[in-house]
């Protein structure tokens, strides 16, 4: 298992020098020069040459490509432009809130889909399976804004049943995000119940679910313990491959709900054309993307005998 | 953008009944086309179950005496007549499974009905006038008759053509016309976002599939790279490119998308953002079935023919996974159009005067919170946005059904 282990991060290396070679491509090369837009941001008090040397782009573009991957090693990018902080502090910051909002939702919304993708399941073909996966794809089809602006409005605004807009920190916070967790749950059940409920007909298919229907097993029994534990190996990897999407956090809901998490620093920091704050987002983001993959496979191979560990 | 031209706008004064229309007729188009096809139809036709129910030995003598006289199938309109009897082919059988779906029929019909509002809306047939701002026509409730008094004039009456069927936005603007056009504006960037995101996924999805060996791993490893970096940080990534690019507005301003299409810059650069990004998905399944494919004996037959490889990969073993481009495009299409409303949204790169989804609903959401309430807007974007995104989603899925059965859940 070490060995495997050892592999997989082995593998992800070339994957980060990846990530780094397109960030600073797209970022430091087609974008143009870093240091013009940081002498446009900062107005007269800086000049060309001295924004290149803080930059760095007085440089060959190797040496500064080898500057950038020496930054993503150590993962400090320097002072963020706008906000003149460490960009490591501002990111750190903004999990916290980010994941408030996000793990919570995302595991009722997980929880939900599961329930009724069971359901489905069971009462194949039936009104409840029918109606569930139309309503699943007519919320599938209402643009994710729609639910945001709409909630907003009517449960914060003209309900006023609970906070329309803000953050706070500690066990106090709470109401202002049961508004941003609903809304996440609305916005991806649609999805997630289509999925799940694919994947348990997929299982509910097999052989082995007819042998033991065949010797008398109840169905309730083969429901929950055949089945859903089957059913189980691509839950589990969706979930996981989910996880670093949440620290980044959802963009819209942060922005619309006022929330001082990681979404918000994105939106922020693109708008301003703070270029250390999004170089370091792109950066960060993948190296949690691809350690959650790596624990993932490594969670599937425990899970599952039948995956080799190649 | 903004100036509309005089003459465009008064030649189109046959456009006012179809304006008014529009909306009711989509809405009494698809339901009449469900009616017809799942109660009208069959009832009209005699539906076999129907016949045999009500008379079983005439239904099997009527049955007899049709497949005996059955008048044979028109000819194709290209490619060679088949033979009486030949069996039919995959895509015909296919077609057949998606036509026996009503869900699958409706939702083409309202398809083709967006289709249909945004040619019109492009031609200038309909809304063409959805850039005029008018001043006493602020925020309109819709069906208001009166326009607002002005400085040293009372309200005056509106006549029929000019009765705001669904509001007017804050500058005067017909918020249907505007609606409208934004199908136009839709349907663009879903189509060339995903035509783009398509050609770089299927060639690359092919090329790592056939070839194998350090293509793959390179293809393989472009992709993965990829789908590390969260999508959306990647899209505003793109944007903060394009913003940094002065020389692109000069070039886009005389290129086709400009003078032809009347598209904005901001367009362009969310369908070049959208396609340059979303092909992975596309990518791994082409890779996927190509590599099942390239295995069997066609291929090993092919080439021991001595077919060029060029041609073997993309006659003979692409268009069997084609049926996986068809379902990914219009997944592709729908995420474009999605994408493009919440990049909209958060306002990287679009004028405030383009007619688009997001734009509106963008302006929507800060009026939503005004006394009264201007809710029109936004609501008519967002009712026109789930109508083409549910219509493109039912018929992904009868799609994917029809085209392999096995995958039938």
């Amino acid at each position: 298992m070490m060995a495997y282990i050892a592999r997989r991060l082995l593998l992800a290396i070339p994957t980060l020098i990846g990530i780094t070679l397109i960030t600073f491509l797209l970022l430091g090369v087609a974008a143009g020069d870093p240091a013009k837009a940081l002498v446009s941001m900062k107005g007269g008090e800086y000049q060309i040459e001295q924004a290149r040397r803080e930059t760095g782009t007085d440089k060959p573009l190797h040496i500064q490509y080898l500057r950038f991957l020496g930054e993503t090693f150590t993962l400090d990018f320097g002072d963020s432009w706008v906000k003149n902080r460490p960009v490591s502090d501002l990111i750190l910051e903004g999990i916290g809130p980010s994941a408030s909002v996000t793990v919570p939702a995302f595991f009722l919304a997980t929880l939900i889909a599961i329930a009724l993708a069971l359901l489905c399941a069971f009462y194949r073909d039936s009104l409840v399976d029918r109606l569930t996966v139309i309503s699943a794809v007519a919320g599938l089809s209402v643009s994710s804004l729609a639910y945001i602006i709409f909630g907003q409005y009517w449960v914060g605004y003209r309900w006023n049943l609970l906070p329309v807009f803000g953050f706070e920190s500690g066990p106090q916070g709470i109401v202002f995000l049961i508004l941003p967790w609903l809304i996440w749950v609305a916005i991806s059940v649609g999805s997630d119940v289509r999925f799940f409920r694919t994947v348990m007909l997929e299982e509910m298919g097999k052989d082995y679910v007819r042998t033991a229907a065949a010797k008398g097993v109840p169905t309730r029994s083969i429901l929950f313990k055949h089945i859903l534990k089957n059913a189980m190996i691509p839950i589990i990897t969706r979930v996981v491959i989910a996880f670093p999407f949440l620290f980044v956090g959802s963009l819209l809901l942060e922005r619309f709900f006022g929330i001082p998490g990681v979404g918000y620093l994105s939106i922020e920091a693109v708008t301003t054309n703070d270029y250390p704050v999004i170089k370091a987002l792109v950066v960060y983001s993948g190296i949690l993307y691809i350690l959650f993959t790596i624990i993932s496979d490594v969670l599937y191979a425990l899970v599952d005998p039948r995956v080799r560990l190649r | 953008m903004s100036d509309v031209s005089e003459n465009r706008y008064r030649a189109s004064f046959l456009a006012w009944p179809a304006r008014i229309a529009a909306w009711p007729l989509a809405a009494l188009a698809s339901l009449g086309s469900l009616l017809v096809r799942a109660v009208v139809w069959p009832l009209a036709a005699g539906h076999e179950d129907l016949q045999r129910a009500a008379d079983p030995v005439g239904y099997a003598k009527a049955a007899g005496a049709y497949l005996a006289f059955r008048a044979p199938a028109p000819p194709p309109l290209w490619g060679p007549i088949p033979a009486a009897g030949a069996p039919l082919g995959p895509w015909q059988q296919a077609s057949r499974r998606l036509q026996k779906s009503h869900v699958a029929m409706a939702s083409m019909v309202l398809f083709l009905l967006y289709v249909y509002i945004g040619i019109a809306a492009q031609a200038g047939w309909i809304a063409s006038d959805y850039a005029a701002t008018r001043r006493g026509f602020e925020h309109l409730p819709p069906g208001t008759t009166y326009a607002k008094a002005q400085d040293n004039e009372p309200a005056r009456k509106l006549d029929g053509s000019e009765i705001p069927a669904l509001g007017t936005d804050f500058q005067g603007r017909d918020v249907l016309s505007l609606t409208l056009r934004g199908t136009t504006t839709a349907l663009w960037i879903g189509l060339f976002a995903a035509t783009l995101s398509c050609l770089i996924g299927v060639v690359l999805g092919a090329l790592a599939g056939y070839f194998g060996g350090w293509v793959d791993d390179v293809i393989v490893w472009l992709y993965t790279t990829i789908s590390s970096i969260p999508y959306l940080l990647l899209l505003l990534a793109f944007a903060y490119v394009f913003r940094q690019q002065p020389d692109l507005k000069i070039w886009f301003n005389e290129s086709w998308f400009q003078t032809k299409l009347d598209l904005s810059l901001g367009l362009f650069q969310i369908i070049i953002a959208v396609g340059l990004t979303s092909w992975v998905g596309i990518c791994r399944v082409v890779r996927g079935e190509i590599i099942k494919l390239r295995e069997l004996e066609y291929v090993t037959a092919g080439k021991s023919l001595g077919i060029p490889t060029r041609r073997l990969l993309f006659r003979h073993v692409l268009p069997n996974a084609f049926h996986l481009v068809l379902v990914s495009f219009s997944l592709l299409f729908i995420s474009a159009i999605k994408f493009e409303v919440v990049l909209s949204f958060l306002g990287l790169g679009l004028e405030p005067e383009e007619a688009s989804w997001g734009a509106m609903i963008r302006q929507g959401a800060q009026e939503l919170i005004r006394t009264p309430s201007v809710w029109w807007q936004i609501t008519g974007a967002t009712v026109a946005m789930f109508g083409l995104v549910l219509a493109v989603n039912l018929l992904a899925d009868a799609m994917r059904d029809a085209l392999d059965p096995r995958l039938k859940t």
